[in-house]
């Protein structure tokens, strides 16, 4: 176990290693530069200047090893380009901390009701609640989030004016973007949980159990449930990475000042740094949480064994 | 009994009349105070709105209009654009007075005994300090442009002399000297942009590369004082007791949300946590219109949506074929059809609001629409033709394919591409391809000449004509259209050098005539500003060369 751990984290680091390299030349070969976010041209010694004083002017390989070694040696990921005088690691700590509280609570929110709803809807099959429930799931992944998080801000908001619009600092700015974030976990758990249980529940080890004689209150909890959770977690890793990177629109719309908005941002401003560094968390962090699910697993599931 | 009655009711008048007469009363909420007959109320703020985070308010560092609405309002510029009946004027803020020599070369500014929010006086060397850091080239300033015409300011921006060597100096701690190369007839409209403005060395230096980034990394001096700036979210200004002219400033606290999302803003207006808004969709323009206590007002904005050309692309070098593509644009069909009309079409490459110094509206003095004089009853397609016979490409325009690139990939941009390909295959009976990049590689592909038709907007950068005008230069390099016209660059350095505003203006007018007659430029519309605010709400700029911010205004009646 231990072998296999560290094994996993000598190929984290290179994954990460060949991750920044390809981020930082292929984001310096896009067209433009941080000045485009002028959206005009400034006159030829202005734009020299500024490229001389964020080392711009410098071959894109000399500022992939400048860049490396800072990273390595002084674990600094730079100053952003786009807001001179802020350091990417502030900004990501400070952006993702933010990010988490809405995330992290509609990913409980949705985790908790989309497992009931789907334990549900596997029990009453072809039944009413079945449709109720598959009709919400299909609501919850069709239906674009933006539409939700804007019918939400103008019904709570506009309309009944019991909720904020937008902003940031109280609870009740909170609840619209996690109710609205739920939706999608909703809806994947809710499809996963039942087709999952439907799968478990036609299992020879499941008629064994009936024919035994086990009560069906009993099936269901010991036998189905453990196995049709399992596959879940697979999901959840991915979903524990992203509640720190954010959700760009919901975080837009309600005027969170969360990490996500520099994802699309940072790209769209040419702000180098920033980008390779909410690069290296975001695969960072998936990384890490794919490692701890693999453990888990085999934790959990006595028929995975690691080597 | 008549009497106690008679009594009860007096002493009931007399306390009600008490009440309303108090000075701060709690409960009808105003203040004794009146400014222009309006009753102030008690409690003076303010709830507005950015949609972008300022990127950072380190003045020299930095051009986005955001940190600008933002810097307006906590530092003090030399002087400030208010407004007068729809007009701008210039009036004392950092300097109580300021005075230029004969020939115009040296301007000597007179300070305010202003403080800085710390309680340190605002001292000459504070301005200094800041326009040498502008053009320092280490400082790396996206401003230092602007202000080149100080003496010695393209030598010291290139590296060539020191920051010493800058025409600028402070005579005494009030008194500022400004030496400039030439006589620069537009300086003072200068003295109000973010190139400019004061900064404190001790401060600058304290905190280095952060200097700005945080608002507690900054020291203020205007209006207002920076109290919190959460990124992304909020910044809350509150009024600055130590400056110069406290007395004048109404408001005790500016909040600016940061809202990214166009419908949260109007959903924050709509349910009255933001006091104002603006909008360019028209279905929020008629809602807004239409909403109680709430007031309308637009006006032209510095801003031209235009058209330009590869002046080196084998069809666009031929200034016929320039002509026919430029005449062939239904201005009002493009304001109606494309923006609703909430737009103004545009028949000149200086937009209506600039002036010429004191003589006032330079479109009013030299003409409104002198494209439109110019295309007079021309067929663009006889044009097109024309040019097709001098390139020796035939007499088919169905055989030309011209390619539309637009900066961005949004719908909008779809949309405006598909209404040119329309239009010009109607008149024209050309073909049109677009081609949609968003911004980065779109100024990338113009800048290296690979294109043939653009669509982009350009922001005046300070009032006077010049500033639209010296883009078009050769050596510009601002808007890549390749155009060369040595008439055109000579007239334009006479003109940033005639210090007599009529002989300027007559410049100008012959430049402009230029541009618009040889076409590497098309000017197809200009924006218009659309703000709402609540009828409480007094005082708001509606001119967009106002750089007053919110010194002056107020509620009454919240």
């Amino acid at each position: 176990m231990k072998k296999y751990i560290i094994k996993r984290i000598i190929y984290m680091l290179i994954t990460m290693l060949i991750i920044t390299a390809a981020t930082f030349f292929l984001m310096h070969s896009i067209p433009g530069d941080p000045l485009s976010y002028m959206a005009r041209n400034l006159p030829e010694q202005t734009r020299e200047n500024y490229y001389a004083t964020y080392g711009l002017d410098k071959p894109v390989f000399e500022q992939f090893i400048i860049f490396m070694k800072n990273l390595l040696t002084e674990g600094s990921l730079g100053e952003s380009l786009r807001y001179p005088g802020r350091s990417i690691t502030d900004t990501i700590l400070q952006n993702s901390r933010v990010s988490v509280v809405p995330g992290g609570l509609a990913l409980i929110f949705g985790l908790i009701i989309g497992i009931i709803l789907g334990i549900i809807a596997a029990l009453k099959k072809n039944k009413w609640p079945d449709y109720v429930v598959m009709f919400i799931a299909i609501v919850g992944i069709t239906v674009p989030v933006f539409i939700l998080a804007s019918l939400f801000q103008y019904v709570f908001a506009v309309r009944l004016q019991i909720l904020p619009t937008q902003g940031w600092g109280q609870p009740e700015n909170i609840i619209l973007p996690a109710v609205v974030m739920s939706f999608g976990t909703i809806a994947t758990y809710a499809r996963y949980v039942k087709s999952n249980m439907l799968d478990v529940m036609g299992q020879d080890y499941i008629l064994t159990a009936e024919a035994k004689g086990v009560s069906r209150f009993n099936v269901i909890k010991k036998h189905v449930l453990r196995n049709a959770f399992l596959p879940c977690i697979t999901l959840l890793g991915g979903q524990i990475s992203g509640i720190f990177t954010g959700s760009f629109v919901v975080e837009k719309i309600f005027g969170i000042p969360g990490l996500g908005f520099y994802y699309i941002s940072s790209i769209n401003d040419r702000d180098y740094t920033m980008i390779i560094g909410t690069t290296i968390f975001a695969a960072g962090l998936f990384i890490l949480a794919q490692l701890i699910i693999d453990i888990a697993y085999s934790l959990l599931d006595p028929r995975i064994r690691v080597q | 009994m008549k009497k106690k009655i008679l009594s009860v009711m007096l002493v009931g008048i007399m306390t009600l009349s008490l009440a309303a007469c108090g000075g701060n009363n709690e409960e009808s909420g105003t203040s004794d105070v009146t400014v222009d007959g309006n009753q102030l109320d008690a409690e003076q703020y303010y709830n507005t709105y950015l949609s972008s985070d300022p990127t950072t308010l380190d003045s020299v560092k930095g051009n986005d209009t955001y940190s600008w609405s933002i810097l307006l309002n906590i530092m003090e510029p030399l002087t400030r654009l208010d407004e007068q009946d729809g007009e701008n004027v210039r009036v004392a803020a950092g300097a109580e007075s300021w005075e230029s020599n004969d020939d115009g070369t040296v301007w000597t500014f007179h300070l305010n005994d202003n403080k800085w929010s710390d309680g340190e006086p605002v001292t000459a060397g504070d301005y200094v300090y800041g326009i040498q850091r502008t053009l320092n080239p280490d400082s790396g300033s996206v401003n230092s442009y602007l202000i080149t015409c100080i003496k010695n300011g393209e030598a010291v921006n290139n590296g060539e002399m020191s920051v010493d060597q800058l025409g600028v100096r402070a005579v005494d701690d009030k008194t500022l000297e400004i030496t400039l190369e030439q006589p620069t007839p537009y300086f003072l409209s200068l003295t109000d942009t973010r190139a400019m403005l004061p900064q404190r060395q001790d401060i600058v230096e304290q905190y280095g590369d952060t200097y700005g980034a945080e608002a507690s990394n900054i020291v203020c001096n205007g209006p207002f004082k920076i109290e919190s700036w959460t990124h992304n979210s909020e910044i809350v200004v509150t009024k600055n007791d130590e400056y110069w002219d406290a007395d004048n400033v109404y408001l005790d606290k500016v909040t600016w949300q940061i809202i990214q999302e166009e419908t949260t803003v109007f959903n924050s207006f709509d349910s009255g946590s933001l006091d104002t808004c603006s909008s360019g969709t028209p279905e929020w323009i008629d809602r807004f219109s239409e909403k109680d206590g709430v007031e309308s007002y637009e006006y032209e904005n510095t801003t031209v949506r235009y058209h330009f050309y590869n002046t080196q692309d084998e069809l666009f070098q031929n200034e016929n074929i320039r002509k026919a593509f430029t005449y062939a644009i239904d201005r009002d069909d493009v304001n109606s059809t494309i923006y609703f009309d909430i737009h103004k079409p545009s028949y000149s490459w200086v937009m209506g609001p600039v002036t010429t110094g004191e003589n006032g509206f330079y479109r009013e003095q030299v003409g409104e629409n002198p494209l439109q004089d110019i295309m007079g009853e021309q067929d663009p397609k006889e044009l097109l033709l024309k040019g097709m016979e001098e390139l020796g490409l035939g007499d088919d325009p169905s055989t030309i394919t011209v390619t539309l690139s637009v900066g961005g990939t949004t719908q909008w941009l779809r949309t405006y591409g598909e209404y040119f390909q329309q239009k010009f295959k109607d008149v024209l009976g050309v073909n049109i391809e677009l081609e949609q990049n968003e911004w980065g590689t779109f100024q990338s592909k113009t800048n290296s000449g690979d294109y043939q038709m653009g669509y982009m907007s350009w922001t005046i950068d300070y009032n006077d004509p010049i500033s639209m005008l010296e883009i078009m230069k050769s050596d510009a390099g601002s808007i890549p259209t390749f155009w060369q016209n040595d008439e055109y660059d000579s007239l334009i350095e006479q003109a940033s050098r005639e210090m007599d505003e009529s002989a300027r203006t007559e410049l100008y007018k012959q430049a402009e005539q230029i541009l618009l007659e040889e076409c590497p430029v098309c000017p197809v519309t200009n924006e218009v500003y659309h703000g709402f605010v609540y009828s409480y709400v007094k005082n708001v700029a509606t001119t967009p060369f106002n750089t007053m911010g919110m010194k002056k205004v107020y509620t009454s009646g919240r």
